[in-house]
């Protein structure tokens, strides 16, 4: 009895993390494996299934899209989002503030479908054409209230009297924010752009809506999945996932970073 | 005769329907120690930030040293101000902190390093430089605050509760630092404070605030014995208010209280008959005696309620017929051989009362 009450917990922890992480352990081994079929036991590593991804023709524009795409997403909605938290602090009614934080980050709810059924009529509306330029606008509407959520967050415990004395030392409010605020606050800023790419790399609702007939990795891996499982496909997908990874890493690391 | 260096005429400060400061008009002499004191919310920052340029007056001119600044932003401002909480630029290393005032200013590098280093030796950080100021302890941060607000040498110098967040013993060495560098520099400091002890031991002269408005203005010695009004009065240092009218006797002014009759000067403030006016006794101007045969003029009789042990000190209560509590203060060696339950006479000498009128509030 003392013994189970001991393993119990830690058994569980092992089953939840199990859940968690076996689906993914999978399609990362299966990636380096030479049977063709996911089956046990493992007869050999190869990094075929890399090469043989390589060589569709079709993933490297999917790349590129998916390039562009996170690029655009880490730049607008990082600029955008910072822009607004900063603006949001400085307001003196809390109410306000903490309404229009709310309304800021209620999309991040929303179900995905929706916004992206949404943006595809609204575009239709407008008679814009589907295209990269409407899943860009898609990719940073997503990731605009995390950016929102991350800088908000640095910003809550910024000292806002640093750009006092910087303005009080014979600062213009142009050389306070360069050698003050955008220094202070860069990595935060840099740290929610970073998030924003990893949001945009793997989007797949919302863009798969909006795209048209381009291709992004995750819209191509779709396309590719009804066609079968493929182990290429394990190859590409571990390639996300370790582009996904590193960014949110590195996202973090720059948030913690930030001296208070 | 050169111009004060800070002149406040008129200044209003107006925050949506609240008024923070009505009409204050206000004057710091050249090389001054002016501690503006009072209550949080009394004003007395919103005036430190109007003479900085972080809030603008409502209406009302700012001068320094005869310039019209009312309109110029802060960077553009003769004066500097050290922040209640440093507000030090973490990025920055204490060297880079002193000196950016100067960067910005365009000092060639070799002359900044000499002024940093002066800076650093004049509140004793030599050896600091290169410290990152969350590397810093309470007093040294503040120490870097002010000398990177000195650097560039601000014709005044604001200083909004900079010791407050010291503890009690770190922040009555840094008092008279501070006030010795004042000294040394010639300076003209303009320094906020809600700790009466602090205002008293730093400054100059005192200007003591409430509501808005400045309602005293003078040396720490004329506010701490002649307070113009109950509030200053009880405010600066504890004191004992007998309240009652004033009433003349013999050709002399007497003021009738509950406690009895009391001969007072009254002040030129033009006093007449029958006008409520409070009397104020500071603790140590009372003495503790024995019951005596014939009791002097100003006394009174009562039972010892509590007597508090403070060291040097020892501070007595003693309940008069009113019921109220008087509380007088002395040397340990005075007070010996009285026990609580005793029953004394309180007496004090004529001039050490101080009359004042009733304050409208």
């Amino acid at each position: 009895m003392v013994r189970a009450t001991k393993w119990l917990p830690a058994a569980f922890v092992v089953l939840v993390l199990t859940y968690l992480y076996a689906p993914i352990a999978v399609i990362v081994i299966f990636s380096f494996t030479t049977s063709p079929r996911l089956s046990l036991p493992i007869e050999g590593f190869t990094l075929d299934w890399y090469a043989r991804s390589l060589d569709n023709p079709l993933i490297p524009i999917a790349l590129q899209n998916t390039a562009i795409l996170a690029l655009i997403s880490a730049i607008v909605a990082g600029l955008l989002g910072a822009a607004f938290a900063f603006g949001l602090v400085r307001l003196q009614h809390a109410r306000v503030r903490t309404t229009l934080l709310a309304a800021s980050l209620l999309p991040a709810i929303v179900p995905l479908l929706v916004i992206g059924i949404a943006l595809a009529v609204f575009f239709r509306t407008l008679g814009l054409q589907q295209g990269l330029i409407d899943a860009a606008i898609g990719h940073v509407l997503v990731s605009l209230p995390f950016v929102v959520l991350t800088v908000n967050a640095r910003l809550e415990t910024f000292d806002f009297s640093v750009l006092e004395a910087a303005r009080d030392l014979g600062a213009t409010r142009f050389q306070a924010f360069r050698d003050i605020t955008f220094p202070l606050i860069r990595p935060s800023v840099l740290g929610a752009a970073l998030l924003a790419a990893a949001l945009s790399l793997d989007e797949f609702v919302v863009t798969w809506f909006n795209i048209g007939n381009q291709q992004t990795l995750p819209v191509l891996v779709w396309g590719l999945m009804r066609r079968g499982i493929d182990p290429s496909i394990n190859a590409i997908a571990t390639i996300l996932l370790a582009a996904l990874v590193g960014l949110v890493v590195i996202s973090n690391l720059l948030n913690r970073k930030t001296p208070s | 005769m050169t111009a004060p260096a800070v002149e406040i005429t008129g200044v209003r400060k107006q925050f949506g329907q609240a008024t923070a400061l009505e009409r204050i008009d206000f004057r710091v002499e050249d090389g001054e120690f002016v501690s503006l004191l009072g209550a949080s919310g009394c004003g007395k920052s919103t005036l430190l930030r109007i003479i900085a340029g972080f809030e603008q007056a409502s209406e009302g001119i700012v001068r320094v040293y005869g310039d019209d600044i009312t309109h110029l932003p802060p960077e553009r401002r003769p004066t500097n101000l050290v922040f209640q909480r440093g507000a030090l630029f973490p990025h920055m290393t204490v060297r880079e902190n002193i000196g950016y005032g100067l960067k910005l200013r365009r000092w060639d590098r070799a002359r900044l390093n000499a002024r940093v280093d002066e800076m650093l030796a004049l509140v004793r950080l030599e050896g600091l430089e290169n410290r990152e100021p969350a590397k810093l302890s309470g007093g040294q941060a503040q120490r870097v605050a002010l000398a990177r607000a000195l650097a560039a040498e601000p014709r005044v110098l604001l200083l909004d509760e900079p010791l407050s967040a010291l503890d009690l013993k770190l922040r009555q060495q840094m008092q008279l630092e501070l006030r010795a560098i004042q000294k040394r520099l010639g300076a003209t400091f303009v320094f906020v404070t809600h700790d009466q002890t602090e205002a008293l031991v730093m400054s100059d002269r005192i200007a003591i605030m409430n509501r808005g408005r400045i309602v005293q203005y003078g040396t720490p010695r004329e506010i701490y014995r002649q307070p113009g009004s109950v509030f200053v009065a009880d405010f600066i240092g504890a004191t004992n208010l007998f309240h009652g009218t004033v009433s003349v006797a013999a050709g002399r002014a007497v003021i009738r209280t509950e406690s009895g009759d009391f001969p007072a000067a009254i002040p030129d403030a033009g006093l007449g008959e029958g006008e409520r006016v409070a009397l104020s006794v500071r603790p140590e101007a009372i003495r503790l005696g024995r019951i005596a045969a014939a009791p002097p003029e100003s006394s009174i009789g009562g039972t010892i309620h509590e007597i508090i042990y403070q060291g040097n000190n020892v501070r007595v209560g003693t309940r008069i017929r009113t019921g109220a509590i008087v509380w007088s203060e002395g040397r340990d060696e005075e007070v010996e051989g009285f026990s609580t339950g005793d029953l004394v006479t309180l007496s004090w000498i004529e001039s050490a009362a101080t009359v004042m009128k009733e304050d409208m509030e």
